[in-house]
């Protein structure tokens, strides 16, 4: 079949980071097109309803943490698209059995003053991480922050010294050595892992305590849903001069000569460009490539660690919130935006590992809850809600298939979470939807290497992402980028990999005009 | 409250129909906004992938976009230019018998179709040859011509067609309802059966009188099957991306609320989160009457008559559907296969309609609003004409059955959908089990239904879960269409407009009714369209006193919907 009109740059995949990035190189001058095996773009900015019809669930990712660090949105003038967020009040609630509630907010002294019932000295160390983390975040993660604020060079280097002495420790040698509540340490592991995808020990990842703390507070969601991201996103691409192919799977990277030339689609159409940008998961990536990469980098992908956990979600459309008991003695727990329970210490945690490890279902609650409706009404019909469970669960379970379980377990979620909010049955309940994790991969296949990309541990962060040889963005193929969740930074449900990438890309491609 | 303004137009509502007007629009160089309550646009070009079975995409919509590649709107607005595509489809349908025999409608292949037909009757296959001949002409200059612009008053119109053979054969047929052409026309119960039902589930009522020219219409042009590749709701986004280019704004997961009067004039709107959007120029709405008149310019704007006529504006109890959808390890084949190998090639697979009488008694049980005693389900396996929208090898299906949305009081009322849509289900498909040869357990990986209140609660706009919101009777159609005072697109609010399928000429995917109404809104702003829109009233004069040239409909497809 005849080649297509030439490009600058072809972007594989429509994800988050794939319409992020090719916004950015239209930015900067370049023409620039999308191709997306789906039918919708966005990959996990999704909004669907597998509830019930006027029950709009997200049913990729929900909170969006990073805006203040990476503010994409205003640089990409998402608000001429219909994109908006919005910042809840109140952020978490770390809900107990026992009927308390560890509340955050988003604002910092009302945080701090939340942590101060429980342990004035947590609080106190809190603040300090906050101050710190926010000078000094930019500096450690480079490229991907340039555009952070960045602190004095004062406030940068003493920053620098901390968080490298915690960026030796696990999350959990991290919270042992910095807090001494409870419910404070776990706290910080649960905003480890949602949205961040960091166990409680995985090595040399310490330092990330000091972004869950600066973050704690700046929880959004995507006014109407997540999907509308994603049409900003795309309808941005269109308005630049790009364009984005749905059902447009890449079946190849072209390579003549050492050098990607364009890609090759399912229905053999070959678009050719500059430089092709693979937003999937790099294995496959070099696999579209065929043999064109040299085996040493093969050897280490090969051995790149996927995610030792996965999610089951469960999607609820409810005739009304669930009323957790814990609001009776903290008011503001109705409002939360994130609830996270059944992981109220570290030993929780280390349960959970225990079980993810083994194969086997948690026998705790081991859930992250949001009802997004009473932050944004329009997600559901008149009066009514919508809310999601993310339980924590091994990828494969042993010696069964998860879709043996699904029903049972998802019942069981709903248990769990009918143990904090009881009205949560049979008569507020309209409708529920599960996704275990192989649903999550049959859905998006991108996700062979888990939900956040492959493991967020340090062997494989920052420089080393997803293999040092990589982790520039640039491949051994000239004109071949990778960007997405398994390149640096990591995942995180931002697009910094896409941001950071889009700079390279440009620069090789000496386009004329510089980014915002 | 936030007020934005620097808009000529407003839009409400992001069917595919205020997508065409919308982009006329703004290719007239006007500045647009198009507001949409869903995240997505495109209204009944809608499909969800399956939350159970990630991969299979079902149509939960439209399916079949008839001719619509030919249209002059897709050409005008370079649809195919954003990626769409279209799969022509050779085998239109075909009527699967209980006893396993069949007829088969080909798209295209008249001849073909009535050598199907001439094994149930030699002379209805003749009369159908016969009519496919004679009435090409008046489908396509009479009554399509008459689809894609204004409609003209009944009087006028009548006075014009009286004077040319063409006009005089649409006369010849207009009065009569449909089931009664088709029974004059031919002789054998399933024939007419089929012929008919074609009709009916485009939402022409079968029994309404002054519906008549649909069938020879329809027996000329064809069926002229396609569908859209990768879903139908593609088409969506190749509209999105077309107004998109030419310079509409989009908000999505907005609802308008109000419709903002000034001083006796559309000036904007008011969605549900308070913000406001001025219009300099004019508002559009695409939703039905009452959602535009009661709901949002609100009933003390509006004259007292006016008032009465847009609260009577009538919903079908005939077009709601009840729908099953399969996803299928494999594709179905048919026992009629034996019979005639092409109803595996089919589109459109009819199973449980054995003539018109079943037809007659569907209508009964609906306008009784009672459920249907027998099924006739109609529907389709979209990923065996294209497998893009299953995972490899795999397919989806989906079966439609008429049934009223809006069940009597003592058949439970529209809540009882909710507590049986389990039960019906099970009925379709133990219905259907008997016209398949591989319907198995092991073969279904996931159904589940679709009742008519689920249409309504998605689409608002279709009340009842009325697929052509708002009635196909005499009442109802053309020049009356939605009411009298708005069926040239305008309404008694100045500045106001309607241009989805309240209007002429009514529901289905056609973009007809946005087509007619840029036409429209733009004479009346000053600006000479920058495209040819359709002038049957000359065509028809020319028609009269022969001096029509060839030249004149050639914007008119050869083979356009109905």
């Amino acid at each position: 079949m005849a080649d297509r009109e030439r490009f600058d740059v072809v972007v594989i995949g429509a994800g988050f980071n794939g319409l992020t990035l090719a916004n950015y190189l239209l930015q900067a001058g370049l023409r620039v097109l999308v191709v997306e095996r789906r039918l919708e773009s966005g990959g996990g900015l999704s909004s669907e309803e597998p509830t019930y019809t006027g029950f709009w669930a997200n049913t990729g990712q929900y909170v969006f943490d990073t805006l203040g660090l990476l503010p994409f949105h205003k640089e990409l003038a998402l608000d001429r698209v219909n994109v908006s967020f919005i910042q809840p009040d109140v952020q978490s609630a770390l809900v107990m059995t026992d009927g308390r509630a560890l509340v955050i907010y988003r604002e910092l002294a009302r945080t701090v003053e939340a942590i101060a019932r429980v342990s004035p000295r947590d609080a106190g160390t809190w603040r300090s991480l906050h101050r710190l983390s926010s000078a000094g975040w930019p500096q450690i993660f480079g490229a991907a922050f340039r555009r952070a604020k960045a602190g004095t060079r004062a406030a940068a280097a003493a920053t620098t010294g901390e968080l490298t002495r915690l960026g030796r420790m696990s999350p959990r040698e991290a919270v042992d050595d910095l807090f001494e509540s409870e419910p404070v340490r776990a706290l910080i592991l649960n905003h480890l892992l949602v949205p961040r995808g960091i166990g409680l020990d995985d090595s040399a990842t310490g330092h990330f305590v000091a972004l869950a703390v600066a973050l704690a507070g700046e929880g959004r969601l995507v006014h109407s849903g997540s999907h509308e991201l994603a049409q900003g996103l795309w309808t941005a691409i269109l308005r630049a001069g790009g364009d984005v192919w749905d059902l447009g799977e890449a079946t190849r990277v072209l390579v003549e000569r050492g050098r990607a030339i364009g890609v090759e689609l399912a229905d053999n159409q070959r678009v050719l460009a500059r430089a092709v940008v693979s937003t999937i998961e790099p294995r496959e990536t070099f696999r579209l490539a065929g043999d064109a990469v040299g085996a040493s980098v093969r050897a280490r992908l090969a051995r790149f660690r996927p995610d030792d956990f996965s999610l089951f979600a469960v999607h609820l459309a409810l005739r009304e919130p669930p009323r957790f008991q814990a609001a009776a003695v903290n008011a503001d727990v109705s409002h939360a935006f994130r609830y996270a329970l059944g992981l109220e210490t570290v030993a929780d945690h280390a349960a959970l590992w225990h079980a993810i490890r083994a194969g086997e279902l948690p026998d705790q609650a081991a859930m992250f809850v949001s009802v997004p409706t009473v932050h944004d009404p329009a997600q559901a019909r008149a009066g009514q809600h919508t809310t999601l469970l993310w339980h924590f669960v091994p990828r494969v379970l042993r010696g069964r298939a998860w879709k043996d379980v699904r029903d049972t377990f998802t019942a069981a979620c709903i248990d769990r979470l009918r143990r904090y909010a009881p009205n949560v049955g049979a008569p507020t309940i309209i409708a529920a939807a599960a996704m275990s994790p192989d649903d999550h991969v049959a859905k998006f296949p991108n996700l062979a290497s888990g939900l956040f990309g492959g493991r967020n541990s340090g062997g494989q962060l920052g420089a080393f992402r997803p293999v040092p040889e990589l982790a520039g963005y640039r491949t051994p193929i000239n004109g071949l980028y990778v960007a997405g969740a398994s390149a640096a930074p990591g995942a995180g449900l931002h697009p910094a990999s896409a941001i950071a990438c889009a700079d390279v890309v440009a620069h090789d491609l000496r386009a004329t005009r510089r980014a915002r | 409250m936030k007020k934005t303004a620097g808009y000529d137009g407003i839009m409400i509502g992001g069917g595919h129909n205020a997508m065409v007007c919308a982009g006329y629009l703004a290719r007239a160089g006007l500045r647009i906004l198009l507001i949409e309550r869903h995240l997505e646009v495109g209204g009944g070009l809608d499909s969800h992938e399956n939350p159970r079975v990630p991969g299979f995409w079902h149509n939960v919509h439209s399916n079949n976009h008839r001719g619509l590649s030919d249209l002059m709107w897709y050409r005008d607005l370079n649809i195919a230019a954003q990626g769409q595509e279209y799969i022509r489809l050779p085998v239109s349908a075909a009527m699967l018998t209980r006893d396993h025999r069949a007829i088969v409608w080909y798209a295209n292949e008249p001849e073909r179709t009535a050598a199907s037909i001439a094994r149930f009757s030699p002379r209805d296959a003749e009369t159908f040859l016969r009519v496919n001949k004679e009435y090409a002409q008046m489908a396509r200059e009479i009554f399509f011509m008459e689809l894609y612009a204004p409609p003209i008053p009944f009087d006028k119109k009548k006075s014009l067609l009286e004077r040319s053979a063409l006009g005089r054969q649409y006369l010849e047929w207009q009065p009569h309802t449909i089931q009664d052409v088709a029974t004059k026309l031919f002789e054998h119960d399933a024939v007419r059966g089929m012929v008919v039902f074609m009709s009916v589930i485009r939402g022409y009522e079968m029994d309404a009188r002054g519906m008549g020219m649909v069938i020879p219409a329809a027996l000329a042009s064809g069926v002229n099957t396609q569908m859209s590749r990768g879903s139908t709701h593609r088409l969506a986004h190749s509209l999105n991306k077309m107004i998109v280019r030419a310079g509409v704004d989009v908000v999505e997961g907005q609802a308008v609320t109000r419709i903002l009067v000034d001083d006796g004039r559309a000036a904007g709107v008011r969605v549900a989160d308070g913000g406001e959007f001025c219009a300099r120029r004019f508002v559009a709405s695409s939703v039905n009457p009452q959602q535009t008149f009661l709901d949002m310019v609100g009933r003390e704007r509006l004259d007292g008559d006016f008032a009465t006529k847009i609260e009577g504006f009538r919903y079908s109890q005939t077009t709601p559907l009840y729908t099953l959808h399969l996803a299928l390890n494999e594709r179905l084949y048919w026992k009629a296969a034996e019979y005639d190998p092409e109803v595996n090639r089919a589109f459109y697979l009819i199973a449980g309609l054995e003539g018109l009488r079943d037809l007659q008694e569907l209508y009964a049980d609906c306008r009784a609003r009672r459920l249907p005693r027998a099924l006739q389900l109609l529907g389709a396996q979209p990923a065996v004409h294209d497998p893009s929208q299953a995972p490899r090898g795999k397919c989806t299906a989906f079966f439609w059955q008429i049934a009223p949305g809006d069940l009597a009081p003592d058949e439970g009322g529209k809540e009882r959908w909710e507590h049986i849509r389990e039960e019906f289900l099970e009925r379709c498909y133990a219905h259907l089990g008997h016209y398949a040869t591989n319907l198995t357990s092991a073969n279904v990986l996931d159904r589940f239904g679709q009742t008519p209140a689920d249409i309504e609660r998605h689409l608002p706009n279709m009340v009842g879960g009325d697929i052509v919101c708002g009635e196909m009777n005499e009442h109802q159609v053309l020049d009356r269409r939605p009411v009298p005072e708005c069926s040239q697109y305008r309404t008694p609010i100045a500045g106001l407009y309607m241009c989805g399928a309240s209007t002429h000429p009514g529901g289905n995917i056609t973009g007809a009714n946005g087509y007619n109404a840029a036409g429209v809104i733009c004479r009346d702003l000053g600006i000479e369209p920058w495209w040819k829109p359709a002038d049957p009233a000359s065509h028809w004069e020319a028609l009269a006193t022969g001096a029509a040239t060839a030249g004149a409909a050639a914007h008119i497809p050869d083979r356009a919907v109905v």
